[in-house]
């Protein structure tokens, strides 16, 4: 164990019970889990771990961001995903017992909880709605990195600014206008989106120039969901 | 239901087959095998479309199945290639919903369907089940990462000759010959290259006197130096290139969980740290 274990103020039980995947376990069950589980604070910028990493087990982001990136020597890294509060990752390293595929970093100062491996096995044996929670979560995962396969073999640069803006949408066929922040800087978008930032940049501009959407900094208002979704570029 | 008892005790052989159900008891087997339907698909025809609601999974018993994206241009992009013994569609189920690919025999192929609801009641009646499955998911979770940084961080030489080098059997020697599973024009697909990209490569691996192509036959004279052509980056100390997630000959890696679901997984296992890709070369033409 490390030294983060013992950052007493940081209630873990509290913190796994507001987690949907810990939501329907028993006071018990949570409190074993605590104590197989540490808090880790990540200051911005910082590396978690390294491609190649062994998994000991997976995280999840109790507030904070961290990107998942393939690094490239040429310094192009490519951003595989970006995670915020909540939302867990590694998962897949763990059960696949492989190193880990990609790098993670802090990209703003991140509080996150380790959950070692071997509870998780354990309560995978004992606890079935616990188990049927970690496999839709990782279906899901993989339904959305099918998705993003799709998006980078065959959608064009603007294809993917558009259905990068209407994922924000709170309901698939939603319409009228919405408001969003982009969750982080447009350089890290544009690698997720595998874009230049340049090309990301001049989409959203063009974007602006023909009415759809208008820009502050990170803040985005779409004026009228239903024209950007139909928008032909 | 129309299958007759000979072909239900095929069925259930062939569950007992799969890494997932190995742990299963027999009697466990029987009633998977029961709720399983067979399904002839003749070469060219369409299991399922895009969009369609997944209401179980497919295992193949013989022949080969394509998942693709369907394009309005059509130029469909191939996800992947399914051949015997392998199945699809799991995470599909499990995530409820529906396909995102299209899935068409490449070749006259028998299907096994198991609805979800045996897969369900799997999931309560048996702890170890579960952690079977999640194991699948992961790798094949892995695998699609893997893809992912193929398709964008690598150049076309480099998924060409990773694609060889995943075919090349990890005990064969350095003259190694392979035989492309399916057409030229689906495994450019696969890999994200024009069949013209893919045909170019081949001929020039062939004039650097690397290979030597056959149809879908060929042959790979010296697997330690096709490996090189893609590795003769300067390297830092600890970190042995790897660019293709091959195991290189001399890592003394252990052997990963055998419950791996893809064909070319073992190419994947014991993926070595790999912190630089060869300079200069961030693909992103035919996006």
């Amino acid at each position: 164990m490390t030294q983060h274990a013992t950052d007493n103020r940081i209630d873990i039980p509290s913190l796994l019970v507001r987690l949907p995947l810990f939501q329907a376990l028993t006071q018990e069950q949570v409190a074993h889990v605590s104590a197989h589980t540490r808090s880790k604070r990540l200051p911005k910028g910082e590396m978690l771990f390294q491609k190649g990493d062994l998994a000991h087990g997976f995280y999840v982001i109790v507030f904070g961001q961290v990107k998942l990136a393939f690094p490239s020597s040429n310094g192009n890294e490519k951003v595989v995903e970006i995670i915020g509060p909540k939302q867990s990752f590694g998962e897949a390293a763990v059960f696949a017992q492989r190193p880990y595929p990609v790098f993670a970093q802090a990209l703003a100062d991140t509080l996150l909880l380790h959950i070692g491996r071997d509870v998780i096995f354990e309560l995978l044996e004992s606890d079935t709605s616990f188990a049927r929670h970690m496999l839709a979560g990782l279906a899901m995962r993989m339904h959305s990195l099918i998705q993003d396969v799709e998006s980078y073999s065959l959608r064009s640069s603007a294809q993917r600014v558009i259905g990068y803006l209407l994922q924000h949408c709170p309901n698939e066929g939603c319409e009228g206008s919405i408001e969003i922040t982009l969750p982080t800087s447009k350089q890290i978008i544009a690698s997720r989106l595998n874009l230049t930032p340049e090309t990301l940049s001049r989409i959203l501009h063009d974007l602006a120039e023909a009415k759809l959407i208008e820009m502050q900094g990170k803040r985005i208002s779409i004026g009228n969901l239903q024209r950007l979704r139909e928008y032909d570029f | 239901m129309t299958h007759s008892t000979e072909n239900r005790i095929d069925t259930e052989a062939l569950l007992a087959r799969m890494p997932l159900f190995q742990d299963l008891s027999s009697e466990r087997i029987v009633e998977l095998a029961e709720h399983a339907r067979g399904k002839r698909l003749p070469k060219g025809d369409m299991l399922f479309h895009k969009g369609d609601p997944a209401h179980g999974f497919y295992v193949v018993v013989y022949g080969q199945v394509k998942l693709a994206f369907p394009s309005c241009n059509g130029n469909e992009k191939v996800v992947d290639i399914i051949g015997a013994l392998q199945s699809f569609g799991e995470a599909v189920m499990l995530a409820q919903q529906p396909y995102p690919v299209f899935a068409q025999a490449l070749a006259d192929s028998l299907l096994v369907f198991v609805t979800r609801e045996s897969v369900f009641a799997l999931l309560e009646s048996e702890p170890g089940f579960a952690r079977r499955m999640l194991i699948g998911l992961a790798l094949h979770n892995h695998s699609l990462v893997h893809d992912i940084e193929s398709y964008t961080l690598r150049t076309s030489t480099e998924r060409v000759i990773c694609h060889l080098l995943h075919h090349c059997a990890a005990d064969a020697g350095d003259r190694a010959e392979i035989a492309l599973p399916t057409s030229k024009q689906i495994t450019a697909s696969r890999l994200n290259l024009t069949p013209e990209t893919f045909s170019r490569i081949l001929h020039d691996l062939a004039e650097a006197g690397l290979i030597e192509t056959d149809g879908r036959r060929i042959i790979i004279h010296s697997v330690a130096q096709l490996r090189e052509t893609i590795a003769d980056q300067p390297t830092d100390a600890q970190h042995t290139p790897n660019r293709c997630g091959v195991r290189p000959r001399a890592d003394k890696r252990p052997q990963q969980a055998a419950a791996s679901k893809s064909a070319d997984s073992h190419c994947h296992a014991g993926h070595a740290p790999t912190n630089h890709l060869l300079k200069g070369h961030r693909f992103n033409t035919s996006w």
